[in-house]
């Protein structure tokens, strides 16, 4: 294999690009980003989120309700891990920083998916309580409680019944682990080595 | 007679315009690809230009190689809530959700911002399909009003001007050229090389393709170096070496000082005067909400293939009650778009991450004399996707799935096909009756289906791909089947809904882009081309654009400018 030579940019170039960087992308991400998306009513083509963003009742009925609880967090914890569990060189979505990709984007962008995130964590709940973890208290996570071998089974359980829901969840999962680490997940790129993706200029 | 259904006529919804007194002597109507060349053009050779953008400047620097605003969340396009378009086939039974299908970007440099940069020249069999082929049933194939030859010159202008690298008398079926290209192709990458010589061993002739993207820097394009990050397809770019007109040709038409852009600047209607002659814009600023009216001399459509027509549509009046500039009914109609083909496979080496088109193979573009379509079909490489996209594509959670995702994702390329769609009268855009933006005007709708013989096309394309992909020690991870659904075929080329042709009664323009019913009304998107090709169409849009302004500046006078 031919290895390339280095390429030196001209001046313009080099100020330019260098400067995009030191100005941090999260700086300009934070105006652009969290307006633009906000006034959109941001859904994400691949789950085919028409159906899910516009009907989730947005900012008035959201306001002062902006948090999920810590039971559910827990819950939500533990199907991240469902999803993209650590196991050997496999980081896993808290390692790759998946779940604080989903404190930010929840807290922001994804603030409208609030309410798909309720049901659907509370969905999970119940299925998890149907499947023997009753003797969590009711201010804990059931879900988180189970087994591996469970919490997989009940996973299955709500990917069949709320199959839109799941998609949301799954799908944002994923995105904590191979986004761009400027949106708070990919923790030191985690994801993108998992995957073997060499981001040049992101070094 | 044909079966044309009448269009629902447009409201008149403007009622409190801005009477500003400002005028200018071509109004343009988008600043893509049809546009910044037109500007350009236009303003260095004396003429005033007023451009109206309904997108913003590209947030290049802080979205450039990020997946997720620009792929997942497509921060450069509205909302497919906002402006969806509702895509039926004749026969379905039920619509679907509104998609993205036929949605332009909006975006100061239009779709230039974020293309793959292909840079092709249409073969002179692509504009003489009707002598080449004869009739088709179901197709209203017709010969383009003009030669390769006639072309031949604007193309050599727009490689210059635009800035296209690579490797002239590579391509077996490129047409003669009066000027090589201006930079020499993009290195080829590990893949694309391996590519190249499973090619060269099955007897093809595989050649890199023609890109707008610089492979030196050059103060006059003022583009930079390709960089070599991989991040083309899709994606702005951060370095200035994708020469998107915003960059190349925008700036100049700025600096003459005869060029004005106006971002935000939503176009909604064309006004005609008593001689049903264009004669001013209204346009609704975003920002403010305010409407405004904008005297012209003339007018140039750039809009692209979807939005330019939908302008004409919403532009109806008393003189012109089906659409201005309609009295054929063909406005809207013939919407082409090109059937893309994709083939997966996975190797047994990872490569680097290349999202640039490098490697083309056109041995099979032409049809055999035995088979059953006549669809001109390019291959190309440079169509893989992103990590995040590639996750999202596979079914599957948990271990096995992630471990799935960091093997196969550094082993997996992609080839795709560009496959010719053959014009049809029953395919179009209209206004839809049900449907409004936020503004309050009409939503395009589009009704597509494919020719039987775009299917053969495509599938065929598909089996050579595959081959290919096998020849160079792929495993192919899906069939020749795939793709072929009517959802998953299309691309971005909006083509044909404002057909050129000399005969009012078959065609929306004249050869000049300029159009039969209004003679100040020109088109430069791909609105006017009356076949598809099997090749993307930047390169001639961008080649006819000078074209049509050089008709306009020799015949400014007589058009009021």
């Amino acid at each position: 294999m031919k290895s390339r030579p280095a390429r030196l940019l001209p001046p313009g170039g080099t100020s330019r690009a260098r400067r995009v960087h030191a100005m941090t992308r999260r700086q300009l991400l934070r105006g652009v980003v969290a307006g633009a998306l906000a006034a959109r009513g941001l859904a994400s083509e691949p789950i085919s989120a028409t159906s899910h963003a516009p009907a989730v009742a947005v900012a008035p009925a959201l306001a002062g309700q902006r948090t999920l609880g810590a039971a559910r967090w827990a819950t939500l914890r533990a199907f991240a891990l469902v999803m993209l569990p650590a196991a050997g060189n496999l980081p896993g979505a808290e390692k790759a920083g998946a779940i604080e990709y989903l404190k930010q984007a929840l807290a922001g962008e994804y603030a409208v998916f609030l309410g798909v995130y309720r049901r659907a964590l509370d969905d999970l709940e119940a299925l998890a309580r149907r499947q023997g973890a009753v003797s969590v208290a009711r201010s804990a996570s059931a879900f988180a409680s189970l087994s591996a071998d469970r919490a997989t089974l009940v996973t299955r359980q709500f990917a069949a019944a709320s199959p839109r829901d799941f998609a949301v969840l799954r799908q944002h999962v994923l995105e904590g682990f191979l986004a761009d680490p400027v949106h708070g997940g990919n923790r030191d790129r985690a994801g993108w080595e998992t995957v073997g993706l060499v981001h040049k200029h992101k070094e | 007679m044909r079966d044309l259904p009448s269009q629902p006529a447009a409201p008149c919804l403007y009622t409190a315009v801005v009477a500003t007194g400002d005028s200018t002597s071509v109004c343009i109507i988008g600043s893509g690809a049809a546009g910044g060349v037109l500007a350009w053009a236009l303003a260095r050779a004396g003429v005033d230009v007023v451009v109206l953008e309904r997108g913003k400047p590209a947030k290049r620097d802080e979205t450039a190689e990020d997946e997720l605003l620009q792929v997942i969340r497509r921060s450069h396009q509205p909302p497919v809530e906002r402006d969806g378009t509702v895509v039926v086939e004749p026969t379905a039974r039920a619509e679907g959700e509104p998609t993205r299908v036929g949605q332009a970007y909006y975006l100061l440099g239009g779709g230039t911002i974020l293309y793959a940069a292909a840079s092709w020249r249409l073969r002179p069999d692509d504009l003489r399909k009707r002598s080449r082929y004869g009739t088709v049933p179901g197709s209203e194939l017709v010969d383009w009003p003009l030669t390769y030859q006639d072309l031949e010159p604007w193309y050599t202008m727009a490689e210059k001007e635009i800035g296209v690298s690579g490797k002239s008398g590579a391509d077996p079926t490129e047409p003669p050229r009066s000027f090589d290209h201006l930079m020499a192709p993009l290195d080829e990458d590990p893949f694309s090389a391996r590519l190249a010589a499973a090619a060269r061993k099955m007897g093809l002739r595989p050649f890199p393709i023609p890109t707008a993207i610089s492979s030196r820097n050059d103060a006059y394009l003022g583009t930079n170096q390709c960089q070599y990050c991989g991040w083309c397809s899709g994606y702005t770019c951060l370095f200035y070496a994708k020469n998107s007109v915003d960059i190349t040709v925008i700036p100049k038409a700025l600096k003459t000082g005869r060029a004005r852009v106006l971002t935000d600047s939503y176009a909604t209607r064309i006004e005609t005067d008593p001689r049903g002659r264009a004669s001013a814009v209204i346009y609704r600023e975003t920002a403010t909400g305010a409407e405004k009216r904008l005297a012209v001399g003339a007018v140039c459509l750039a809009a692209g293939g979807v939005q330019s027509p939908r302008l004409l549509l919403m532009s109806a009046s008393k003189q012109f009650p089906d659409g201005l500039a309609n009295r054929s009914g063909l406005v809207g109609r013939y919407l082409m778009f090109h059937i893309e083909g994709r083939r997966t496979a996975v190797f047994d080496q990872a490569f680097d991450f290349v999202l640039t088109k490098k490697v083309g193979v056109h041995d099979w573009y032409f049809p055999a004399k035995t088979d059953a379509w006549i669809n001109h079909c390019s291959i190309q490489s440079g169509s893989r996707r992103g990590p995040l996209r590639f996750a999202l594509s596979r079914e599957g959670w948990g271990e096995d799935y992630e471990a799935a995702l960091a093997r196969d994702f550094p082993r997996t390329q992609q080839l795709q096909a560009m496959v010719e769609d053959l014009p049809q009268l029953a395919n179009r855009i209209e206004l839809d009756s049900g449907r409004k933006d936020p503004e309050g005007y009409p939503l395009p709708r589009i009704t597509h289906r494919y020719h039987e013989m775009d299917r053969l096309a495509l599938v065929h394309s598909q089996e050579r791909m595959g081959a290919l992909l096998q020849a160079a020690g792929g495993k192919l991870v899906d069939t020749a089947e795939a793709h072929t659904n009517i959802t998953g075929a299309y691309t971005y080329h909006l083509m044909g809904t404002c057909r050129m042709g000399t005969d009012p009664k078959d065609s929306v323009v004249d050869r000049d882009c300029r159009f039969h019913d209004v003679p100040n009304l020109f088109v430069a998107d791909s609105s006017f081309f009356p076949t598809s090709g099997g090749l993307n169409p930047t390169l001639t849009i961008q080649a006819n654009a000078f074209r049509v302004a050089d008709y306009i500046v020799k015949h400014r006078k007589e058009l009021g400018g």
